[in-house]
């Protein structure tokens, strides 16, 4: 069959004075020394065996690699995104050009300066920090911190008492100048006010304030207590005059045009009497006779 | 001058009958194939005895091809290291001898590649045989046709040569000599016809001449 098919697949092309030539001279064969070589190889590279054994570590590490992946995209895709536009907001305009403000760079440098100031207090205990909380520049610093340039008070940086106090006291304006007018029904919210007042005060420590409305009404009120003519010192103790006033405003429930005349003051105290608020009355009729000591009172 | 017996007793050409002896057995391609896939299977005897069977004719094509032993035998553990190499990949899907030739053969393309200009110069010594039944006349009128022969098949071409070693050593034909070369059916064709015919006009020299 081969030598049908060999001489098919020839077409006759072959020669078979040639071929029987050729086979009697090539009588060739492997050396010895190669064929070991090349058996020793095959013996040597027969991993089959150990290559099936190992056959599942590739889609293993395929599967492995796979599922990490996954994992970390899952991971990734949970993270809570955050809304590009307030990303591309500016906190301030000093953010939208990219520069700081010399105000904005002190405030770091001093909150970097509290930080290290705290850090020291707290290796000196208690008793250190708590004096240390009260020396002039801690108060002077905390201030400016919880007030910005506007004189607009920093809510988000004062003690949550404070806070409280503050709208306490900012709601009671309205109820200072209605005390004014009506002493009766404000010496209550006065009072009120002034315990506000206090406690801010107390709280906040040092409490520099600038022009803000509280402040403004604190000078009117300052300035009504001590006299048309006379400013205030300072702004500081305007404010810790607004809890005086109030209080003042309890014991002096009669305004300016009550007092005007020792007849429509004593109305007023006659009216202080009638409301049954009789220690006002007699302090009014104290101030009464010392402001016209030649009234005579009945 | 040798008178040509082209035919044996059986009226078959006796380089069809020789050419038994060397070639693969008759359908050796399931038996081959089988003992691969038993190496691939880790049964290295399966590969000595695939080894056995077609070493030598390997040995004796890349010792022709290259006309340089030691060439020639580094060729041959570069294509049996490829075979054993390729074993895990291997698919009976065409003979092995073909396979086995196609690695043969894209190896010395790349030695020629490597070396630009192979050595041309042949070391080889024909290993002759001899019938001692022949008389001293007729043997010394075939050693010197064998010489004559080995001369022509070096001044051959490669792809002459390869084309011709293929055919003798490897008993494969045509359509198998085109797929190991990657060359087309007429053109082996050709070549193996000129290479038969310059090595049959050397063998037909005159002897004064030689």
């Amino acid at each position: 069959m081969t030598k049908e098919r060999s001489h098919t697949d020839t077409d006759g092309v072959a020669d078979p004075l040639v071929s029987r030539t050729y086979r009697e001279s090539a009588a060739e064969s492997t050396p010895p020394e190669l064929d070991e070589a090349v058996l020793r190889r095959a013996r040597r590279d027969d991993g089959s065996r150990y290559s099936r054994s190992i056959l599942w570590l590739r889609p293993m590490a395929w599967a492995t690699t796979i599922a990490l992946c996954l994992a970390i995209v899952v991971e990734l895709s949970d993270l809570p995104q955050v809304d590009p536009a307030v990303i591309s907001m500016p906190a301030s305009p000093s953010d939208a050009t990219g520069l700081k403000s010399e105000p904005e760079a002190l405030g770091e440098t001093e909150a970097l300066e509290e930080i290290r100031a705290d850090t020291a207090n707290k290796d000196n205990g208690p008793k250190a920090d708590e004096e240390a909380r009260y020396e002039p520049e801690q108060l002077e610093r905390r201030a400016r911190k919880t007030i910005d340039e506007d004189g607009r008070v920093n809510l988000q940086s004062v003690p949550q008492l404070s806070k409280t106090a503050l709208d306490e006291a900012i709601s009671s304006r309205p109820a200072a100048a209605e005390a004014i007018n009506s002493p009766a029904a404000a010496a209550a919210r006065a009072a009120e006010a002034d315990l506000a007042a206090k406690q801010q005060f107390a709280d906040t420590d040092s409490f520099e304030i600038n022009d803000s409305p509280i402040v403004e009404e604190a000078d009117a009120m300052a300035r009504m207590r001590e006299g048309k003519n006379k400013e205030p010192d300072d702004r500081t103790s305007a404010v810790s005059s607004l809890g005086l006033v109030a209080a003042e405003a309890v014991s002096a429930p009669c305004d300016e045009e009550a007092q005007t005349t020792p007849e429509s003051w004593l109305e007023c105290i006659e009216a202080l009497e009638d409301d049954g608020l009789d220690d006002l009355a007699s302090l009014q009729r104290e101030q009464l006779q010392e402001a016209f000591p030649d009234f005579q009172l009945p | 001058m040798i008178t040509a017996q082209t035919l044996n007793p059986a009226g078959l050409p006796l380089s069809r009958t020789r050419a038994v002896a060397y070639a693969p057995a008759m359908d050796p391609a399931p038996e081959d194939s089988a003992l691969m896939l038993r190496y691939k299977d880790g049964d290295v005897q399966a590969f000595e005895t695939l080894y056995r069977r077609h070493n030598d004719s390997l040995y004796r094509y890349l010792l022709r091809l290259c006309r340089h032993r030691d060439t020639a035998e580094d060729l041959f553990q570069e294509v049996w290291g490829k075979i054993i190499k390729a074993r895990e990949r291997y698919r009976p899907t065409a003979k092995f001898t073909t396979f086995l030739y196609r690695v043969a053969h894209n190896c010395f393309i790349d030695h020629i590649r490597r070396n630009q200009r192979h050595q041309n110069t042949a070391d080889v010594e024909p290993d002759t045989q001899r019938n001692p039944a022949e008389g001293p006349d007729i043997e010394a009128e075939r050693s010197l046709a064998r010489r004559r022969l080995e001369s022509a098949l070096g001044d051959l071409p490669d792809e002459q040569r390869d084309v011709f070693l293929l055919h003798e050593e490897g008993g494969l034909s045509l359509d198998e000599i085109a797929h190991v070369t990657g060359v087309n059916r007429e053109t082996i064709k050709s070549r193996l016809r000129y290479a038969v015919n310059k090595l049959r006009l050397a063998i037909d020299e005159p002897t004064e001449t030689s």
